[in-house]
Parts: structure tokens; C-alpha cells; sequence
């Protein structure tokens, strides 16, 4: 899931003044309570779970998990009785994450999406339109679980809403890398496939570090990484200890940022002064090619346009909380340096 | 009256209607608000029946009826009780309930400041509002009570609020005092836009939540917001009908209007007063919905004529029956914003209404 | 206080029926109740009055006295306190000396309501914001009396039947107002304030724009309204030509003052012509013809 869906929003710079006053004691910069993941499992004394009805894959961890209590993003506490057998997902990395973990059989309904992945996403339903939730419909697959997107991702109303139908619904949100893989894991006790979740996880933890660590070996100074988000009217990039900055230094570049935690756009001016080594085009995929950023008024001073280090990503899955981060991580490090040597 | 019988040129008694049995009507209100409550029950009907998963319409009927009391078996899905009494019903109430009420104050408007283009948010109502949702997005609180959110208490605080600070500050004696207050309006509303503009710059992602609103929708709806909005809507319009006959009496002017006994400062601020909390408590649930407000009362005008006891409850009927039906389309449409449709749909039935009748309003 | 007084008994006689009365002569006595009110209608007492507006003092020390159905006309030159004084008469401008009394009791101690049911004001001008039939806008005169909810009952529509009656706009009740001619509009108004039932009557300058037959028609109405239905007629006139010939009591202001007040004749002397209107007596005798004062 790209995290900032081509703001369109331009306000004179002039009022940034007032409103950083303003908010600046109100705002905690995306504070992040990170997602409440008690590593230990309930004692798992309660009675067999169920017998699923006709599940036709068997299901990992047989372990008898539940009732479990899962704490979401919202802080809510998500009380799920049985080992869910109709699980609806509104976000696509929960989607991901699902499959990934063994559950994708269990999926009755997913989020709208241009690219489903895996391949068999493709046939669930797809039960949003514009992020809006079709919340009859959700409710008429009778779901056990609802797997909702924070910070309004998915609706505050949708979500009131499927609450109040006697749906569970788990908000996950992950700010950080790390909460990537604390989404994981309680996607997966939540899910009831715990077990395949932290292999998963811990693998996926496991590959970032490792990734992390090549990426930066033997090298002195980082290069200096714009990771352009949308150009079209202002210029959108990382904010200030953002998803993205944090992708992006972890894959061994040195991230040019907004100099705030809450904008997203850059003044062309403060980006010329940063004069970044590399541009990495997140919004290739809409179009936007390497020629013309090289092409556009002002930018032809950036040591990363005259040495032609502008190079196109896949921002789906940098940015995408799911389970395909490690493969992210390393088209970005390999895209921030392609020499360099990956394991 | 027979037949259609508009000519520009030709003088005719009375500027209403009379187009038919249309025209006719507007003699026999009674009748027409009869006529406007079945109107209204079938359109909320049909609204209950259709959604974006089919239901049958026995099946709805038969989830109703049972939900009242009636002996009927239940033959269908849990889910399918819950599409209908828990997502359906508050949502076309909701509907019926906001466009009645914005409709209300959109008549009380007009006729208090005397200016045929009047709506709701004409005193910042739709600013504060706006302002108070975007400073709710903003700041990491999370706060519900009754399940009305933080967006929501702020959305209502800041309708109230701003209409206030416009009264206050703009409320003056004598002539001219109605433009006084329209144009501070005006100025308060601009002042609020670039609050809102810059908290909608510094939202970053969360700028999509405050755009909702800014659209408006009664994708939120629930028995529980309903239960806080619809008494207030109400009680709001049954107060407005008691003070209908200060209304016609504020028409002919201050001074005028005290002659004939109106307390003027208090009667005005009570009314003002009032439609502003119906406004309030409509967006507070529903976010800015344009056009009922402005348009309901005059199209009953152009039917009934101005007498306010009988616009009031009438464009409270018209508004439900515009904003239930608007929220239907939207919804078949695949939840396009409401706004949209209540303008694509009441434009062109105000405009042939205009069309139809020889004049309105006079000034 | 300089300038004379000239009060007029308190006992005013209803007075002989004039040249200029349609109507037949009134009963000696005229009958206690009329179809347009109930009861006689108070005395209404101007004392030491001094009344203005925030910064600007227009009336000085004024003292009036208004009989049971008397008609009297008030006079002046422009600025010199008339709508003021109309203003304190009905209580929308409170005295800052001095007091107001309706009967026995002082105007202050009625709340609008029941000033509204005891003294109608026909408002000068005749523009009207909305497009309504003339029956509706003579039922707004029953806003003192109308039940919130129900709206008009039998009385108030019998009442509104009455004033259009009474008014001679019969022909004219479904027509609309913005159909009708400045006169019969202005005429509309004065159902309005009939149809509000008191028995007193304030007109703040309701021939503007009528045209000489109007103004007559309408001079004559306020002499039947006065005479036949006992009520009593206060009106504000810039035309003194026509107010002298129409009234029986004329009550001169200048500057915040009242200079004269008295039957026209003994009023309008030479004196006052020149110091308050600034006109020439013979020019003013000649431009208004003979001057016949009506009872």
C-alpha cells in the first residue's frame, strides 16, 4: 500500500508559519504506539479449538489458540473466539500478509486493488471503491474477521459501522519497518496461523538486516537519495522519519527528506539545495520516466540528473507493509547502488 | 385553472404556479403535505430496498415488519437483518432527518435575512464545521461518545461556534443590519477556508478523512448518531413552526415587524439560533451537503407561496424526499458524493420551476 | 417651554359629519364599540417628554395630550422629530425624560404583544420584500392574536374580512401585492393595521407617492375610521395643505419642539408659516386654495 496517494493539496508557504505554531503542541509528529504484540502465546489451555467445517488446505498450527485477544492500531481490543474460518481483508498488504502465512484459502473478500498479488487474490471479491467500503457487502459475506487499515485508510465510519454489525474488526498500521513485522505477527494471531507468521516474520526481519548490512558495508559517505513520490503539481517526497526515509537509509542511501514529519511535499528550492546523488522515481509506474525528470526547469543542477542516476522502482513493493518488504528493500538498495552486492 | 397558462407577458393573479392540478395544489396545503408524507414513506421504502447487495423486496418488507412486532418468520440471513436495520433504515432516516432539517434552516435563513440566497452555511456554519472536523483529524485524540466521534463533536461545535462569533460580531441594529450580518459571514467563512486549507496541507495522509467530510455522505450513518441528531433536527423545526407567523412578521422589516407585536431582537436571535443548531446537528452526522438548503423552500414557495407556517414543514418534506432519494442514486452510483447528486438532480427541477412560474422572489 | 399649547378639551366630540365625509353624520356620542375594536380607546398623555437616539437628542420636553378618538394630524419640517415622536408613541424609542401613558398606565409596563393590540402603525413607503395576495398580507395584522400552531382562526379571519371590507380593497383580495398600484398598495397596509383591531391608529406619512385622488380617498377613509368606528387617528403628513383640510387637530413640531397645536386655522398663522416652514403666507394661501378645516 503506497502511503501517500498523490496528495493534490498546494497552500501558499506563507501559512506554514501559523500552522506550525498552532499544531506544533498538538501534533506528535505520527507518534506510533507500535501495535501491541505480546511475544508470549496465551497458555493454550482452553478446550480444542473447533473442528473446522471444510477447510481444504490444512491450516498450520493446530496448536489450540484460541479465544485470543489481539490489540489493534486503534487500541481497540479485538476479541476472537474461534481460529477464523471467513476473513475479509481492506488493506492489500493484509492480503499479502494472509497468503503468506497460509490463510489466503480462508479470505472471503478483499480491498480494491489494480495489481492483486498473489495471482489468486484475484478471484476474492473486491469490496471497496475509491476506499470507500461497500459495508453491505462485507457484511453479506458474513466475515469472522475483518482486517481494517489505521489512520483512516479504511474508514472510521466503516469501521463503526462492522463494529456495531458484531464483526471483530483488527486495525493494523505499521509507520515503521518494525511494525511491518509486528503487523505480521498479529495478522497471524489473529488469523490463527501464529506459527507461520513469526517464521515468517523473523525470516523477513532476518533478510532487511541483512540486506541493510551489504548495503552500507564499506561505505564511507551515503549517497544522497531522493525518493521522488509525485511530481505533477508540488513535489511529494518522504517526510521527516517516514516509512519510505527509513526504507530508504536502511537500503544504504542517506534520505533526502521534507524537514517535516507531517508534510510531504519539498520545495524544488530546498531540493536543489540537497542536491541528491540518486532519484528514485516511486511514480514511474504512472508514467514518468528518467528523460523527463532530467527535462524538467531547475532540476538540471542535481548531481543525480548530470550523472543520470535516476533510476525507476517499484513503489508498490517498497512501500507496501507486507510481506514482499525484503524483495522491496533489495530493488531499492540494488536501485540506490546497483553495484552493490547483495546476499 | 386549466392547462398550462405561463406567458411572461400576460399579467396573471399571483406569481405561483399554475401549471394543472399542480397550481391547485398549492391552494389546498394541507393536501399537499399529505401527499408529500406518502411521497416521502414510498421513496424511503424504495431506499431501503435497493442497495449495492440485492435484496428482495419481500424480504426487506418482511425484516421491517418482523423488527415491529409482526408475527413473520424469519427466512433469511442473519447478515441480511443486519444489511437492512443496522446499514439501510439509519441511513435513509439519517437522510430524510438531515434533508429536512438543512432544509428548514435554509427557509429560516432566507426569511430572516431577507435575501432569497440564503442557505445553511451562509453564517459559517459550513466553514466552522469543516474547520472543527480537519482540527479533529489532526490532533491524535481518539474520543467517541455515544459514537459520535471527535470529527462529529467537532464538526457540531464548529458550526455553532462560527455562526456565534458571526452574530456577534456582525449583529446590528437597523437598516442594513441583515447585510451587516451576511457580509460578516462572508468574512468569517473566508477566515475558517484558510484554517481549513492549512490543516488540510499539514494533514498529509490523513488528508483524505477531512475531504470526506468536506464531500459529505451519509455513509455513516447509525441508529446512534441518529438518536442525538434526530431530536435536535425535530425539536429544532417544531420550534421554527411555533415562531412561523414572526417569520412572515420579520419580512416587513424590523420596526414594521414590532408594530405587530414581534419582540425583533429576541425573536431573531431564537430563530437564528435555531436553525443554526438544525444545521449544526445535520452536519455534524453528515458533513457539508450542498443544495437542499437553498433550494427546498424556494421550490415550495413557487407552489405554496411565501406564508412560512406553510414552507416550513412542506420544505421540510421536500428536503427528506430530495436527500433520501439523492443518497439512493449515490449509493446504485457506487458511493459517489451526495452533494453531487442533490445539485445534478435539484438543479434542473428548481430551474424549470423558475421556468414554469413568473417570479419568486422580489427584494 | 416657549410656544403655545392649544390642548383641546379631553372630552373631544366626535364633530359634526363635514363636506368632505362620504359617510353619514355619526350618532352623537358614536356607538361604544365598533366592529374594529373593543371597548373606547384610551387617552393617550406625552409628558415632559425628551426622547433620541444614542449621541443625538431629537425631542425636547414635549407635552401632549390625545383624547378617546380624536384625529389629529402632525406636522413639521423635515428632521423635526415626527417619526421620533411616532416612535416614542409606540414604544419603540423608550423616553430618556419624561413618560408615556396609555389610559392610566404607563406605556412601559406593556410588553410588544400588548402594545401591538392596542396601537397599529401603517408603516410609510409600501415596499414589500415578497410577492403574497393581498389577504395575506392583511392577516399578518392578526400576528397579536394568532395562535402559533393553528394559525388564523374564525375571529382573525373574520377580522381580516372586516378591514378589507372597511378598507374598500374588496376587489383586490386575491390579487397580488406587487400587482398593485402604489395606492392600493399603500390602502393594503391600512387593512393591515385595521385588521390588527386597536383603536389606535398611527400613520407615519401614508400618502407618499399617491397620486391627489388616492390621497384624498385615503384621508376620507381615515375620517370614517375615525368617526364611524371610533378609533383614534394619528397621522403624520408632509402635505399641510391636506392636512389642514382634513383634520380637526393639527400639532406643529420644530426642531424636537411642539410649536403649535390647535384647530389648523388658529395653527397655521403667518407666524408659524414663515419661523417653521419657511413659507410666505400669501404664497402658501394661494398654493393651497381655501382652507376649510374638517372636523
Amino acid at each position: 500500500m503506497s502511503r501517500v496517494r498523490r496528495p493534490r493539496v498546494a497552500v501558499s508557504p506563507i501559512l506554514i508559519v501559523i500552522l506550525v505554531a498552532l499544531l506544533a503542541a498538538a501534533c506528535t509528529g505520527g507518534s506510533t504506539p507500535a501495535p501491541a504484540t505480546p511475544s508470549a502465546q496465551p497458555p493454550a489451555t482452553q478446550a480444542a479449538t473447533e473442528a473446522p467445517a471444510a477447510t481444504p488446505a490444512p491450516t498450520p498450527s493446530p496448536v489450540a489458540a484460541f479465544p485470543v485477544t489481539v490489540t489493534g492500531y486503534d487500541g481497540t481490543e479485538v476479541a476472537i473466539a474461534e481460529q477464523p474460518k471467513r476473513i475479509v481483508s481492506l488493506t492489500p498488504a493484509a492480503t499479502e500478509t494472509l497468503f503468506a502465512i497460509g490463510a489466503g484459502d480462508r479470505i472471503v473478500g478483499r480491498s480494491e486493488d489494480p495489481n492483486p498479488f498473489p495471482a489468486e487474490a484475484a478471484a476474492l471479491p473486491a469490496l471497496t471503491n475509491m476506499m470507500a467500503v461497500d459495508v453491505e457487502k462485507v457484511v453479506a459475506l458474513e466475515p469472522d474477521l475483518v482486517i481494517a487499515g489505521g489512520l483512516g485508510f479504511t474508514p472510521d465510519d466503516s469501521i463503526a459501522q462492522l463494529r456495531n454489525a458484531g464483526i471483530p474488526v483488527l486495525v493494523v498500521y505499521a509507520s515503521d519497518v518494525a511494525g511491518v513485522m509486528g503487523d505480521i505477527r498479529t495478522i497471524g494471531k489473529a488469523s490463527g496461523a501464529t506459527e507461520a507468521a513469526n517464521t515468517l516474520a523473523d525470516g523477513m526481519q532476518a533478510d532487511i538486516d541483512a540486506i541493510a548490512a551489504a548495503a552500507t558495508a564499506g561505505v564511507t559517505t551515503r549517497p544522497r537519495v531522493f525518493y521522488e513520490i509525485d511530481a505533477t503539481g508540488d513535489i511529494y517526497g518522504p517526510a521527516d522519519k517516514s516509512f519510505i526515509a527509513e526504507m530508504v537509509n536502511l537500503a544504504g542511501g542517506d534520505a533526502v527528506t521534507t524537514g517535516s514529519p507531517d508534510v510531504y511535499s519539498i520545495p524544488l528550492e530546498r531540493l536543489i539545495e540537497a542536491n541528491p546523488d540518486v532519484i528514485l522515481l516511486g511514480d514511474a509506474a504512472y508514467g514518468v520516466t528518467p528523460e523527463a525528470v532530467a527535462g524538467r526547469t531547475g532540476w538540471g543542477t542535481m548531481t543525480a540528473v548530470t550523472s543520470g542516476a535516476i533510476r525507476p522502482v517499484d513503489d508498490v513493493v517498497i512501500t507496501r507493509p507486507g510481506p514482499r518488504l525484503g524483495e522491496g528493500l533489495r530493488a531499492l538498495a540494488k536501485a540506490v547502488n546497483p553495484d552493490v552486492t547483495l546476499p | 385553472m386549466t392547462g398550462r397558462t405561463m406567458r411572461l407577458s400576460r399579467p396573471r393573479t399571483g406569481t405561483r404556479l399554475r401549471f394543472g392540478r399542480l397550481g391547485q395544489l398549492g391552494q389546498r396545503p394541507g393536501l399537499l403535505a399529505a401527499i408529500g408524507i406518502a411521497v416521502l414513506l414510498v421513496v424511503m421504502m424504495v431506499a431501503v430496498a435497493a442497495g449495492s447487495v440485492s435484496i428482495h423486496i419481500a424480504t426487506t418488507l418482511g425484516i421491517i415488519l418482523r423488527a415491529l412486532g409482526f408475527p413473520i418468520t424469519e427466512t433469511w440471513a442473519a447478515s441480511t437483518t443486519t444489511i437492512v436495520l443496522d446499514l439501510r433504515v439509519p441511513r435513509v432516516l439519517t437522510a430524510a432527518v438531515v434533508g429536512g432539517g438543512l432544509a428548514v434552516a435554509g427557509a429560516t435563513f432566507q426569511g430572516l435575512l431577507r435575501n432569497p440566497l440564503a442557505d445553511p452555511y451562509v453564517l459559517g456554519s459550513a466553514s466552522g464545521a469543516a474547520l472543527g472536523a480537519a482540527i479533529a483529524v489532526l490532533i491524535p485524540v481518539q474520543l467517541a461518545v455515544l459514537q459520535l466521534g471527535l470529527l462529529n463533536l467537532l464538526a457540531f461545535a464548529g458550526a455553532l461556534g462560527a455562526t456565534a462569533a458571526v452574530v456577534a460580531i456582525g449583529h446590528r441594529r437597523g437598516m442594513g443590519s441583515m447585510t451587516t450580518l451576511l457580509l460578516t459571514g462572508y468574512a468569517i467563512s473566508s477566515l475558517l477556508a484558510a484554517g481549513l486549507a492549512m490543516a488540510m496541507y499539514a494533514s498529509g495522509s490523513e488528508l483524505r478523512q477531512i475531504f470526506d467530510f468536506l464531500l459529505g455522505g451519509l455513509g455513516g450513518a447509525s441508529w446512534a448518531r441518529l438518536a442525538i441528531a434526530a431530536p435536535l433536527v425535530i425539536g429544532a423545526t417544531i420550534a421554527i413552526q411555533w415562531r412561523a407567523g414572526v417569520l412572515d412578521g420579520l419580512l416587513l422589516g424590523d420596526e414594521a415587524a414590532a408594530h405587530l407585536g414581534v419582540n425583533v431582537g429576541r425573536e431573531r436571535t431564537i430563530l437564528l439560533g435555531l436553525a443554526a443548531l438544525a444545521t449544526a446537528a445535520a452536519v455534524a452526522i453528515s458533513g457539508l451537503i450542498g443544495f437542499v438548503g437553498l433550494v427546498a423552500a424556494h421550490a415550495v414557495r413557487l407552489v405554496v407561496g411565501p406564508e412560512a407556517r406553510r414552507v416550513i414543514p412542506l420544505s421540510a418534506l421536500f428536503g427528506a424526499i430530495l436527500l433520501v432519494v439523492a443518497d439512493l442514486i449515490a449509493r446504485l452510483l457506487g458511493e459517489i458524493p451526495v452533494g453531487v447528486v442533490t445539485a445534478l438532480i435539484g438543479a434542473p427541477i428548481f430551474v424549470w420551476l423558475l421556468v414554469r412560474s413568473r417570479s419568486a422572489y422580489e427584494v | 417651554m416657549a410656544g403655545p399649547t392649544g390642548l383641546i378639551g379631553p372630552a373631544g366630540p366626535a364633530g359634526p359629519a363635514g363636506p368632505a365625509g362620504p359617510a353619514g353624520p355619526a350618532e352623537a356620542g358614536g356607538p361604544a364599540d365598533s366592529a374594529l375594536h373593543a371597548g373606547d380607546p384610551p387617552a393617550i398623555r406625552l409628558a415632559g417628554v425628551c426622547a433620541g437616539y444614542r449621541g443625538r437628542r431629537v425631542l425636547h420636553d414635549v407635552d401632549l395630550d390625545i383624547a378617546p378618538a380624536e384625529r389629529l394630524v402632525l406636522v413639521g419640517p423635515n428632521g423635526a422629530g415626527k417619526s421620533t415622536m411616532l416612535r416614542v408613541l409606540t414604544g419603540v424609542v423608550a423616553p430618556d425624560e419624561g413618560s408615556v401613558s396609555l389610559g392610566d398606565t404607563p406605556l412601559a409596563g406593556f410588553d410588544r404583544r400588548a402594545i401591538a393590540r392596542r396601537i397599529a402603525v401603517v408603516p410609510g413607503g409600501a415596499t414589500l420584500p415578497f410577492s403574497t395576495p393581498v389577504a395575506g398580507l392583511v392577516a399578518l395584522g392578526r400576528l397579536p392574536y394568532m395562535d402559533p400552531f393553528r394559525g388564523p382562526g374564525e375571529a382573525d379571519r373574520a377580522a381580516v374580512d372586516i378591514a378589507i371590507e372597511a378598507t374598500g380593497i374588496g376587489h383586490l383580495r386575491d390579487r397580488d401585492v406587487h400587482e398593485l398600484s402604489l395606492g392600493e398598495r399603500q390602502l393594503v397596509l391600512v387593512a393591515m393595521a385595521v385588521a390588527q383591531h386597536t383603536p389606535i391608529l398611527i400613520l407615519d406619512e401614508p400618502t407618499v407617492h399617491l397620486d391627489l385622488q388616492h390621497q384624498v380617498a385615503m384621508m376620507e377613509l381615515l375620517a370614517t375610521l375615525n368617526r364611524e368606528h371610533r378609533m383614534t387617528v394619528i397621522a403624520v403628513l408632509h402635505d399641510i395643505a391636506l392636512a389642514a383640510h382634513f383634520f380637526p387637530r393639527m400639532v406643529v413640531l420644530d426642531k424636537g419642539r411642539i410649536v403649535a397645536d390647535g384647530p389648523p386655522a388658529d395653527v397655521l398663522t403667518g407666524g408659524t408659516l414663515r419661523t417653521t416652514f419657511g413659507v410666505e403666507p400669501a404664497l402658501f394661501a394661494s398654493l393651497a386654495g381655501a382652507l376649510a378645516p374638517t372636523p
